[in-house]
This record gives C-alpha cells, structure tokens and sequence, in this order.
C-alpha cells in the first residue's frame, strides 16, 4: 500500500469517526462508576487479608502451645527485631503474668489462645533479648549515678562492654519506645462482647412440653437453682459457661432422658466440681447404692417431706433425691475436680456450700426437672423384694443358689447348683421399657420363639449360642417393665420363669397426677 | 486526596470521552459495545488514576485498557453470536453516519479480524508509530506490520476503488 492510501485511510477513518454519534454521559457518571470498582476492589482487598490473617494466627494459635512445635532455640536466634514499637508494655506482662487460670478451655479458646497471651507469651518467654534490651542493660547500669528519669537519651558508653550479656533484663525498660505503633493490635486481640460465653441467667423455669429446648439455658437455670440453695452469694459457684463446664445429655429416639453438665466452684485457687444430673429415672443416672458391688458409703437422710440418698466417696458426696414425677436429681460435690487435689476434701466448697443438708435441699428443689416433652419412668421395683421373689419362684427343693451381684435396677445374679450335680449361672432382671428394654432377637440367638402362657400373654424365649455362653431367655415385656431371666443351662426349667416374669407386681404403673 | 483524583479525572473525561468512544466504535462497530468498553475503561482508568497520572501515560493506559476490553469482548461466548439483520425490524434512520460514509470501507473494516482491526484502528486513527502500537499491544513490532499489511491488503480493494475516482489520489 502506498503513502497516498495511507492517508487516504486515515482521513477515510477519521471522517468515520466523526460521523458516529457520541452519546452525552455526565463526567460524574464515570466518576461514580470509578468509586465503585475502587471500592469494590478494596473491599476485596481488605477480605483477603483479612482471611490470610486469621489462617496464620490460626496456624500460630495451633502451633503456641506445642512443645515440639518447629522454633527455632534462642541460643541460635538472631535479634534482628527492635522493639521500637510499645508490644511488651508492662501492663502486657502483667496480664501475661495473672495467676490462678483455671480456664479449662483456654486451649481450645481461638481468641485467648492465639492471638492473646499466647502469642505474646510465645514471643517474650522464647525470643532472646533484643538489641535494645542488650544495649539498654548495660548503659542502664553505667548510668544509674547521672539518668534517674524516664526519658535520658542513650548515651554511648565509652568502652564497649568486655564480656557479653548473659542474661535477660531483669528490670523494666528504661527508655520509652520512640515508635508509634504501626499496626492495630486491638483488632486481633479485642474479645468480641457480641458472642459472650456465659450464657446469661434465664429469666424462666425449663419448657416443658412440645417447646423447643435451649440445653444452655437449661443448664444456666439448674446453675441458677442450685446457687440459691449452696452459695447465694455467688462467691464460689461460677455461672454456667457453654464453653468451660461440661455438660452430658442422654438421648434415644428424640427424646432427652437426662440432663447435668459440672459447674465450676472456685475457692482461692482451687477448683472444685458440682454436677448435676436430671434424669427421667434411676436407670439413667449411675447410683451404685445399694448394688453389692458399690464402694461408695451410703446411707438415705429422710426428713418426712424428703427422702434422699447420700453417697460419699474419697471426699466427693453425691446426694440422689427421686422427684414426685419419677425424675431423679443427683448433685455431687467433688472437691477434686481439678485433679490437683490441693484441697482437704471437706473444704473444697467453704462453709456450707457442699454440706450434706444443703444437696438435699438443692437436690429435691422442684424446679430442677427435664426441659421439653420428657419422658416418663415406671416406679422402681425393690430390688431384694424382686431377689426374694425370683429365688422362691424359680429355685426347687434342694437347689441352692448363689447370689453374687445385686443392683438396683433391679437385677439379681448368681449360680444354682442342683442335687444332680448340675448347675450354671441364673440371672433375673427388669428394665423399665420405656427407655428401651424391649426384646430384640439378637444374632447371638440361636432361636427366638414366642410362647402364649395364657389370657393371650405371651413371652419370648431365646436360645443362646454357645459362644454367647449357651442356656435359655424368657423376657416379658409388660406395660412398664420387660423382666428377664436367663439360664446358662438349657436344662434348667422354664415354666416357672413364664409364670416369674409376668407376675403384675413387676408391672408398676404410676398415676397420671402425681 | 480523593478530590484530587476526581478533578484530574472529570478533567480528563471530558476531553477526552468522545475521542475514546469513537475509537471504540471504531474496533467493536457497535453502539452498545462501544459504550460499555469505554465505560469499563473509564472505571479502571479511576482506579489506576495516580499512576497513570504521574506517568504521564493517561492515554496509553486508557488504549490499552479499551484494545483488551474489545479483545476480551470478542471472547466471551455469548459474543460469538453474530446477529442477523432483520429487515422487517423497525429501524431508526442512521445518525451522524452519513450514507457515503457507510460504505463499503466501514463493511470492509468491520469484516476484519479483531487483532488486525486494532492494528488498523491504533496506527491509522490514532497515529501511532509501529513501535508504539506494538508497545500498545504488547507485541513485536514485526507482528504489528504483518498484521498491518493483512489488514490493509483486505481494504485495499476498497481504498483503491474510492480513491481512483478521486483523482488518483495514490
């Protein structure tokens, strides 16, 4: 193409060009729209680092409490960073310093933990002395006599220092820091009071019925109900926190058939424990009273109006009182909850906090029951009533037996010996079905079978595997109980543990109003 | 701070918007099109303003900026789909474009590809020199002469038509 074209083009382009028809936009539009992607990109800009951020003080707050944890020594590590900003202020080190947490989550606390004390411990105790630290140390010294305030500029010894700080300073920094502080400490460290962890006293009893359940609130209330009776004044029991105290729960098909979490009781500096539980019945609480194995000393505190069972054991007293509806509460005072066990273990609680007389009270305060729609048990059956009754109906004359564990569920186990020489073990027990004591045909049954025993009861009767340790099961499954006898001797006769087991005095029904 | 940035850049909007928009128009062929590479220039230009204010390369940014938007345009695939011309349509009678000018150079241009039609559009309407239309493109200059005389060669039979009767403007 030649030049002439070239211009030809050019000139052809531009009187294009001036033909189109430029639409009128305002400047400020385009300023508008300028602003926005600024902002937009800062923004963008601002989230990102904002995530870096949290993922390395996450990574900092997982690595802080690791002993093995990649740090380099101290003796190795070069003092490259001045302080010339204010970080170690002595009032950092005073918090750094607070005795006596017993902050059982502060591990696991992501604020506390990282970007808190535990960095700033993590830095002062680790790092070896700065080169401000290391001259200051010195001219410190030299220059006690002439520079008594604050402030005194450094002045350059005269002779350079012969032998080598050893040590780090002892002392608080003499001079102030001449930096500002670049960055913005307060925005990693800052606790947020929007999210706090003690969930705050509700102002009603638990909800009962088809209500949703808050399971902190709950726990806050029974927190709050126990500290009327234990410590008023709130001088040792803290209150509940979601985060620290432990709660436990016991849960089948929806519904919660117990409840407690452990509180903290701080005394000084020791801690101490109180549980409770609140349970839809003695089978879902643990209570070794009155079980033949059970190593805790019992005894039972009836005032008329409450009957309550004491348990104590290597100075942790459990007290157990069965509500009107059937819901068990038991309270425990461990006073070696901490696991120090600095404490005698009488006084982890003070004054009458953990007396016995005060965890009855607690214990059978009415307003402690289940949240939601709980579930009801059957009254207990007397465990040595239901022993008696099982040896009189299923032993004959000349059988003996042996009995070697009994509880309270109840449940009675032992071995028969008949005059033939044979014999075997032969347990009988009733679980409450409402909590799941139904028969199952279990895989370690050799055979299920149903057997009517007349007016259109009927039972059903296992046979066991050897590996399962052989023998028969009869169970009936009343309306409240589901009663059990088993023989580990297929011999051993049945028909009276048809005629034992659907006995209408295992079948206790409690009224509708208590 | 900010006042700064908004008066040297609504100073430089209204100077220059209309150039820019021609210019876009020019490489995409579209109203629309054109617009909306001027507009998203225009808003990465604010961004960038106390940079490519002190370099003193406003224009430059601004040219590169609208030359990829256009070459990113013609990539996305919703992009891809030509448009018919449906005569039945209802049209509004051509503006500024004068009937002479929509000839055949203007359907010669627009039948070219999108990086030939830059080149022709940086070096014949903007008058840049190869070195700074390849420094503009980020290309060798020897690709912005090869891509030039493609390009050129695809117009020639228009140019040459127009310009014989002309008097042999050649």
């Amino acid at each position: 193409m030649t030049d002439g074209a070239d211009r030809f083009l050019e000139e052809r382009l531009h009187s294009l060009a001036r033909g189109v028809p430029v639409p009128v936009v305002p400047p400020g539009e385009d300023v508008r729209r300028g602003r926005r992607r600024l902002l937009r990109m800062r923004l963008a800009m601002a989230g990102a680092t904002t995530g870096t951020l949290a993922v390395v003080l996450g990574i900092t707050g997982l690595t802080a409490g690791d002993p093995k944890a990649t740090e380099v020594p101290p003796s190795t590590q070069v003092p490259t960073v001045l302080p010339a900003t204010p970080s170690a202020t002595p009032s950092d080190k005073g918090q750094e310093a607070t005795p006596g947490s017993h902050d059982r989550g502060g591990g696991d606390d992501p604020v506390g933990g990282a970007a808190g004390p535990g960095t700033d411990r993590g830095a002062d105790a680790g790092a070896p002395p700065s080169l401000d630290q290391v001259k200051n140390a010195p001219t410190a010294e030299v220059s006690a006599g002439t520079a008594q305030h604050h402030g005194v500029p450094w002045v350059e010894p005269t002779s350079a220092p012969t032998s080598t700080p050893s040590g780090l300073p002892s002392g608080d920094p003499t001079g102030d820091p001449t930096g500002l502080p670049s960055g913005t400490p307060t925005d990693l460290v800052t606790p947020t009071p929007t999210d706090p962890t003690t969930v705050p006293p509700p102002t009603e009893p638990p909800p009962t019925g088809d209500t949703k359940v808050r399971i902190d609130r709950v726990l806050a209330y029974y927190n709050d109900v126990l500290a009327e009776h234990l410590d008023p004044d709130r001088a040792g029991l803290q209150p509940y926190d979601r985060r620290i105290d432990p709660k436990a729960t016991r849960r089948s098909d929806g519904q919660l058939f117990a409840l407690g979490a452990t509180y903290r009781w701080e005394r000084g500096r020791a801690l101490s424990g109180l549980e409770i539980m609140v349970a839809s019945g003695w089978d879902q609480v643990d209570w070794d009273c009155g079980a033949t194995y059970s190593d805790w000393s019992c005894h039972v505190v009836d005032s008329g109006t409450v009957r309550a069972e004491v348990a104590i054991h290597d100075g942790v007293r459990r007290v157990a009182v069965e509500h009107a509806d059937g819901q068990v509460v038991v309270v425990t005072a461990d006073p070696t909850y901490d696991g120090s066990h600095r404490l005698a273990t009488s006084d982890g609680f003070g004054g009458s906090g953990g007396s016995e007389a005060a965890l009855v009270a607690a214990a059978s305060d009415a307003r402690l029951i289940l949240p939601g729609r709980a579930p009801q048990a059957p009254p207990t059956i007397a465990s040595d009533a239901f022993a008696s009754a099982g040896r009189a109906a299923l032993l004959s004359r000349g059988e003996t037996f042996t009995q070697t564990s009994l509880d309270r569920s109840p449940a009675v186990r032992g071995t028969w010996s008949g005059a033939a020489g044979a014999g075997g073990t032969l347990r009988w027990s009733a679980r409450p079905v409402y909590s799941g004591g139904g028969f199952s045909c279990l895989v370690t049954y050799l055979r299920c079978t149903t057997v009517a025993v007349g007016d259109g009861t009927t039972v059903d009767v296992a046979l066991l595997r050897t590996k399962a340790g052989g023998g028969w099961l009869v169970q009936y499954d009343g309306p409240s109980y589901a009663v059990r006898v088993y023989s580990s001797d297929r011999t051993f006769p049945r028909k009276p543990a048809y005629a034992f087991v659907t006995r209408a005095d295992w079948q206790p029904a409690r009224d509708a109003t208590p | 701070m900010v006042g700064t940035r908004d008066d040297g850049f609504t100073a430089y909007v209204v100077g220059r918007r209309a150039h820019l928009y021609r210019a876009a128009y020019l490489l995409c062929g579209d109203p629309h099109r054109a617009e909306d590479i001027v507009q998203n220039a225009l808003a990465k230009l604010y961004v960038a303003w106390p940079r490519a204010s002190r370099a003193d390369s406003v224009d430059a940014y601004v040219r590169r900026v609208i030359v990829n938007s256009h070459l990113d345009e013609t990539r996305r695939p919703w992009r891809r789909e030509a448009p018919t011309t449906d005569d039945r349509l209802d049209r509004p009678a051509p503006v500024g474009v004068t009937p002479e000018d929509s000839d055949a150079l203007w359907s010669a241009l627009r039948k070219l590809g999108p990086k030939q039609r830059r080149v022709v559009v940086l070096r014949h309407y903007w008058g840049l020199s190869v070195e700074e239309t390849a420094a503009d493109l980020g290309v060798s200059p020897g690709t912005v002469k090869s891509q030039t005389s493609a390009a050129l060669d695809k117009l020639r039979s228009v140019l040459l038509a127009d310009a014989t009767p002309r008097g042999g403007r050649r």
